[in-house]
């Protein structure tokens, strides 16, 4: 009993060969389904492509930054330092003591962000920032200008040329070229598919 | 119009139970278990690779105001750094191109019918991969040389990664074969500590077969990485596109 016991045990191990060779209807079926599932990828794919044509169209859509949050309103002051917000002639009160001064002055040198146009009213005068002065150039930051230059040129540009880039395609043949090339992919793998069913039923004739 | 993240992935999650119904059916449940669980795991440990170097990534969607719009990055499930829908279709690609290749060329020798398999697969991704690319669904950022936006060393990838699973597969799980190439390495890693046996890989219980197709699975991986790392190298040096910054 107990040798039995062990021999079941080890039984459970090896694989169910009836279940592991299933008969050729069974696997005719199969096949059939699962590659009825790969050409409908593909066909999903040939969808999902001509929906994005347009996409595809734009030479800079590979390169395109996600959309940046909008912000709010009241904008913050220490969350964007790339563009200089004006300060209103209105806004500044007539009469202000010295250390309000000083708190002006220091909003002028404040950066906002770039919905600062909004703020302005027409016919108000701005108070922009004065940008700092620059010392005259010489013939060593003339040399620095060349070298960073020459950085410039080594640098490859993002945007791939010629048969790199895929808008190329999307704008060729009168606009079509992507959806051709959509097309002839996914008949291919139609047609390989379709005939890998063929041979899978053949073969389950002649046996 | 753009076919978001969530497209690919929800028809990716739709589908696949369908295609692994029909994969049971053609190769048996633990054959085709073993081919599914490989075949993620192989495409994972690559996938994987490719974002931690800075490659490629799968994160457009969760970058600023996309990310409120798609909290996890627009796809439903990750793995690591990888999402499930893009396995799936690694899977699917596999997969069918296995069964595409042994139905048409069963009879032929197996590194033709892995060459086949590649080729197919190849098509498939030469498809996949513009509509997944302008929908953003992954970036690639290597310095490299690119056809059509798709990087040349990512098409030779998906040929080798192919040719490399299906002749793993066919020979450990369909065929039992024991590789003597492979012995003696076997011999002193895997049979030592792993498969405690000294037996012919024909005569291996499941569980332990299961163990070698992992083990030379691992080592196709390496030998992969091998063989890219030149050409991703050279292919580098010819570019005819900077690199991107994952997170720009």
């Amino acid at each position: 009993m107990a040798n039995k016991r062990i021999e079941l045990e080890q039984y459970k191990s090896f694989i169910n060969l009836i279940e592991e060779e299933p008969n050729r209807k069974m696997v005719k079926r199969g096949a059939t389904i699962a590659l009825i599932i790969s050409i409908l990828v593909a066909l999903l794919l040939l969808v999902l492509g001509f929906i994005s044509v347009e996409l595809a169209r734009n030479p800079k859509n590979i390169l395109e930054k996600p959309s940046q949050s909008k912000k709010s309103a009241i904008p913050s002051v220490l969350s964007d330092e790339s563009n200089d917000f004006p300060v209103l002639a209105s806004e500044i009160p007539t009469s202000l003591g010295a250390e309000e001064n000083n708190l002006i002055a220091l909003n002028q040198k404040i950066k906002f962000p770039s919905m600062a146009p909004l703020y302005q009213q027409p016919g108000e005068v701005k108070i922009t920032p004065q940008k700092p002065q620059t010392a005259p150039e010489g013939k060593a930051s003339e040399e620095t200008k060349t070298e960073k230059q020459k950085k410039k040129k080594k640098v490859l540009p993002l945007q791939t040329k010629g048969i790199g880039n895929l808008s190329n395609l999307a704008r060729s043949i009168s606009q079509r070229g992507f959806q051709l090339y959509l097309i002839l992919l996914t008949a291919a793998i139609a047609i390989i598919g379709g005939i890998a069913i063929g041979r899978i039923r053949r073969e389950r004739k002649s046996h | 119009m753009k076919a978001n993240t969530i497209v690919f992935d929800a028809s990716m999650l739709i589908l696949f139970p369908f295609f692994y119904y029909g994969l049971i059916r053609t190769l048996g449940r633990s054959r085709a278990r073993a081919f599914a669980y490989g075949s993620f795991l192989f495409g994972l440990a690559l996938e994987t690779t490719f974002v931690i170097c800075g490659l490629k990534n799968y994160y457009w969607y969760s970058i600023n105001n996309y990310y409120k719009h798609y909290p996890l990055g627009g796809y439903i499930i990750w793995l690591g750094v990888v999402p499930l829908a893009a396995l799936i279709l690694w899977t699917i690609t596999v997969a069918s191109s296995y069964i595409i290749a042994e139905s048409t060329a069963g009879k032929q020798n197996p590194y033709v019918r892995s060459s086949i398999a590649g080729c197919i697969a190849l098509i498939f991704y030469l498809l996949a991969e513009p509509v997944g690319i302008t929908n953003h669904w992954w970036v690639w950022n290597a310095k490299n040389f690119y056809f059509l936006d798709i990087p040349v060393f990512n098409l030779l990838y998906v040929f080798l990664a192919v040719f490399v699973f299906t002749l793993v597969y066919r020979a450990t799980i369909m065929e039992r074969k024991d590789t003597p190439a492979l012995s003696t390495l076997e011999q002193r890693t895997l049979r030592k500590f792993f498969v405690k046996s000294k037996k012919a890989t024909r005569n291996l219980t499941w569980p332990e077969l299961r163990r070698v197709f992992l083990f030379r699975l691992a080592l196709g991986c390496v030998t992969l990485g091998a063989v890219m790392t030149p050409i991703i190298t050279v292919l580098w040096a010819v570019a005819n596109r900077g690199h991107i910054k994952p997170g720009w």
